[in-house]
């Protein structure tokens, strides 16, 4: 449905993006990620129309609509800053696009009510919550009926607690109305939830694209890996196409030369001490409400690492033996 | 007092008395014109009202209207483009726009009728290709436009500073929401920027009513005119101020209309992200055109003409004048000015050691009242209130006009004196007092010395104001004593307007200083 072509675009000093493609299809959603300053907002406003890229072209159904104004595009756009606009009440901010004639009072309760906002149409923005407003400016979106919608960073403006549950309420909307999005968002896990497809950047460049579980199981470079959360980095040689590590060789098809290796840490295994990969010395344990976490120093790593457990019998100065399920071990060029 | 830890808290109600002191001095004038208007005999009434008032009414307005539909069109315009869209020079247009409030309506209107009269450049240009036209522009339609030509900058500094406000993504929202953008302008741009517009426009009201020059050259009897006819030729004090009382009453209501509208005022609450890249015109002459046209009609044309003029009558006598007109205003401005900053630093400083009970604050802002009533009105107060100290004493006199500046122009430095007050962090007072200082002492070596940039700010602004103030020069002046405005003001009148040139080219030379704080306030 939409793609995008070799999209570049770079401000006085800085390339946002650097020569980007990717496609979408209908009814999926697609999750753009990473560090902030990478390109992912500037890429959504390009293509929603609202920056202009200085070379690549944008195609809806085959159509080059790189020189489509955004008001023709019809895109809808939910931005980070819950941008409602403020001298309106909540019906005529969801009616803002909609002609006077099409303004059916069937239609405001069924825009409202997908959001959960029935009773709320004489409110202006500023009585209303975060997450309130987000889901206003969400209907005001849908009621365009848009082809595509696109939402910047939705959810970062709302509290930790009413988040999750708003991602989660939207998402489902949106798979049950079957509209194709495009999300931005710097938070790894913001993705995970429901997102068809994952593009991880990088410094304007596309460094991953894939299904979620696959970029998190399968990073392609120690930049996704860490991106996802923290992991242990292990040393090792390549040694007859084996990975020689300090606690054995691990057989890796096809390895390169130069190579590094590392593992989550929710894959390490505390074990005893007859049946280990690793020993270390707890060096600090941190209680962390469900689960504590140990930092462990280990002769046989560079770094200290941390390693998150459930509540453990460790303490600090103990002696701690770990398992390192070999297949789990991640390796990056 | 309070005692707390054995210690008392100081009640500081010495300063406290001189900020109502202050106050007091300030409405003194706005006072006697109201209190006077009470005792006036009923006769007065029925004889001046309803000869005068339909007259006054009708062309006051009729002028209003036409100068603030001008005004609005011109300034909001120029400042939505130069805020949104991306145009050759826009960057440049940001200031120059702001450049034809530096000429004085009155010399303006000077300019202009030099301009199109008949040893004027345009008829001499027509003489010389074969052909003449009579052009006049000295009735109400120019008047209108001669005006609006330097009054729209107010209007466009306030909308230019609604529109930088205003949260980019609104507009973005709006476009992705299938509106034009002349759809997002008037859907969501303007009704937001509204009530920071209106005030613009007050000001632009408060000083058509408080133009004497124009109106009086052009011969359009209006509220202005009408009190100096009344006072200065037929020394009848009474319609004076019942004019006056009029204007009040009008100025009155336009304030209290300012506070509802403000009251209505809807901001967006998010973190305001302000516009980054601007769309590109595609047609990118227009926006030039429209940004072009009111800065060539309000600046460039008027202060050719003045140049040209000065050229033709430049002997080294008129510019001898010319620089002992300067030295009285400088004398004024520079008087007025220390005056203004004098009370405005009592009345901050009085609010800032009393605290925020609601009297100091209402009462500082009716001390602001003065900058919005027309310069007559307040020179009737002071010729009442000197009549009522003595009937034999000379009203007119350097005292008295310092006193009528210090009192219609006390807002614009006490806007800025009390912002610079409220910047500096209240530990700083409580820690000169720890150490034993006391309230006058810490004013002095702590709160002056920060304070100085903004009160030199604050003094050149009011200056600037005295310079180009005419009405109440005129009525409180020394006998023989000449301004730069007056003297420009003095030989249009005379039929000898090139003579004014010089005279009028230092207003607009002194005028353009706080065009560079405008700027910057808003950026």
């Amino acid at each position: 449905m939409l793609k995008v072509q070799h999209i570049k675009k770079s401000y006085s000093t800085t390339t946002a993006v650097d020569d980007v493609s990717l496609e979408i299809n209908e009814g999926e959603m697609l999750s753009l990620t990473g560090e902030s300053g990478c390109g992912k907002s500037t890429l959504l406003r390009i293509i929603g129309g609202l920056e202009k890229p200085d070379s690549g072209s944008v195609f809806w159904e085959d159509q080059n609509i790189s020189n489509w104004k955004p008001e023709k595009r019809k895109f809808g756009f939910v931005f980070q800053n819950l941008s409602l606009f403020p001298h309106l009440t909540v019906e005529k901010n969801v009616f803002f696009a909609i002609s006077k004639e099409n303004r059916t009072n069937k239609k405001l309760n069924e825009l409202l009510g997908m959001t959960g906002m029935q009773g709320y149409e004489k409110r202006y923005p500023h009585e209303l919550s975060g997450g309130q407003q987000q889901r206003v400016a969400l209907a005001r979106a849908l009621a365009i009926d848009p082809r595509l919608l696109l939402l910047d960073e939705p959810f970062s403006s709302l509290d930790e607690l009413v988040k999750e549950k708003i991602r989660k309420e939207v998402f489902d909307l949106l798979k049950e109305l079957n509209i194709t999005t495009i999300m931005v968002s710097h938070q790894a896990f913001d993705s995970f939830l429901m997102a068809d497809k994952l593009v991880v950047m990088k410094e304007g460049r596309v460094l991953q694209t894939g299904i979620p579980i696959d970029v998190y199981q399968n990073p392609s470079s120690q930049y996704v890996s860490n991106f996802f959360g923290a992991s242990v980095i292990i040393k090792g040689t390549n040694d007859q196409q084996k990975a020689h590590t300090s606690f054995g060789d691990i057989a890796i098809p096809n390895l390169p030369d130069k190579f590094s290796l590392c593992i989550r840490p929710e894959n390490i295994v505390i074990n005893t001490k007859d049946d280990y990969d690793i020993s270390g010395i707890v060096k600090e344990k941190l209680f962390k409400g469900p689960h504590d976490v140990l930092t462990i120093q280990s002769p046989k790593m560079d770094e200290e690492f941390n390693l998150e457990t459930e509540r453990c019998s460790h303490e600090i100065g103990d002696p701690i033996f770990l398992k390192v399920p070999k297949d789990k071990i991640l390796v990056f060029q | 007092m309070k005692k707390l830890g054995g210690i008392n808290i100081p009640s500081h109600s010495g300063w406290r008395l001189l900020g109502i002191i202050t106050v007091v001095i300030l409405l003194l004038p706005i006072w006697f014109v109201v209190s006077n208007s009470l005792s006036i005999e009923t006769e007065s009434w029925q004889q001046s009202v309803p000869r005068l008032l339909p007259l006054y009414l009708k062309n006051t307005s009729f002028l209003l209207a036409g100068i603030c539909l001008i005004s609005l069109l011109v300034g909001v315009s120029t400042a939505w483009f130069v805020t949104v869209y991306d145009f050759p020079f826009r960057k440049h247009f940001e200031w120059i726009l702001i450049l034809p409030l530096s000429i004085p309506t009155f010399i303006n209107g000077i300019a202009y009728v030099g301009l199109t009269d008949y040893a004027g450049p345009i008829r001499i240009f027509l003489r010389s290709i074969g052909t003449d036209v009579y052009l006049d522009v000295m009735d109400h339609q120019g008047a209108i436009i001669i005006m609006s030509l330097v009054l729209y900058p107010y209007v466009y500094v306030a909308s230019r500073a609604a529109f930088i406000m205003q949260s980019v993504s609104l507009i973005e929202v709006s476009r992705s929401l299938g509106q034009s953008m002349v759809k997002t302008f008037f859907k969501v741009s303007l009704p937001l920027s509204w009530p920071i517009i209106f005030s613009g426009l007050i000001l632009v009201i408060m000083e058509v009513l408080n133009d004497y020059g124009v109106v009086q050259y052009f011969g359009i009897p209006t509220f202005t005119t009408g009190i100096f006819r009344a006072w200065l030729a037929l020394g009848d004090l009474q319609t004076a101020i019942l004019l006056s009382l009029v204007v009040l009453l009008f100025v009155l209501f336009l304030v209290v209309l300012d506070t509802f509208i403000q009251r209505g005022r809807k901001t967006s609450n998010e973190n305001e992200d302000q516009i980054a890249t601007r769309i590109p015109f595609q047609l990118k002459w227009v926006p030039f055109t429209i940004c072009f046209l009111p800065v060539f009609f309000g600046f460039i044309v008027p202060v050719g003409q003045l140049i040209w003029w000065s050229i033709l009558s430049s002997t080294s006598q008129v510019w001898l004048q010319s620089i002992e007109f300067m030295g009285n205003t400088s004398l004024l401005g520079l008087l007025s000015g220390l005056v203004v900053l004098f009370l405005a630093i009592v009345l901050s400083y009085s609010n800032r050691l009393t605290g925020n009970h609601w009297s100091s604050k209402t009462f500082s802002k009716l001390s602001m009242l003065g900058y919005a009533i027309p310069g007559a009105v307040i020179g009737i107060g002071i010729v009442t209130f000197i009549i009522w100290l003595n009937p034999n004493w000379i009203y007119s006199g350097i005292i008295a006009l310092v006193f009528g500046y210090s009192a219609r122009f006390f807002a614009v430095g006490y806007g800025q004196t009390d912002s610079g007050f409220q910047k500096i962090p209240s530990q700083l007072d409580d820690a000169a007092s720890s150490l034993g200082k006391n309230s006058l002492t810490s004013l002095i070596k702590i709160h002056l010395p920060i304070l100085k940039p903004v009160l030199i700010g604050g003094f050149i602004m009011v200056f600037v104001d005295i310079a180009k103030e005419l009405p109440l020069t005129l009525i409180l002046r020394p006998f023989n004593f000449e301004t730069l405005a007056t003297n420009a003001f003095q030989y249009a009148k005379d039929e000898m307007a090139p003579k004014s040139a010089s005279s009028s080219l230092l207003i607009i030379f002194v005028s353009s200083i706080p065009v560079y704080f405008l700027n910057k306030i808003i950026k």
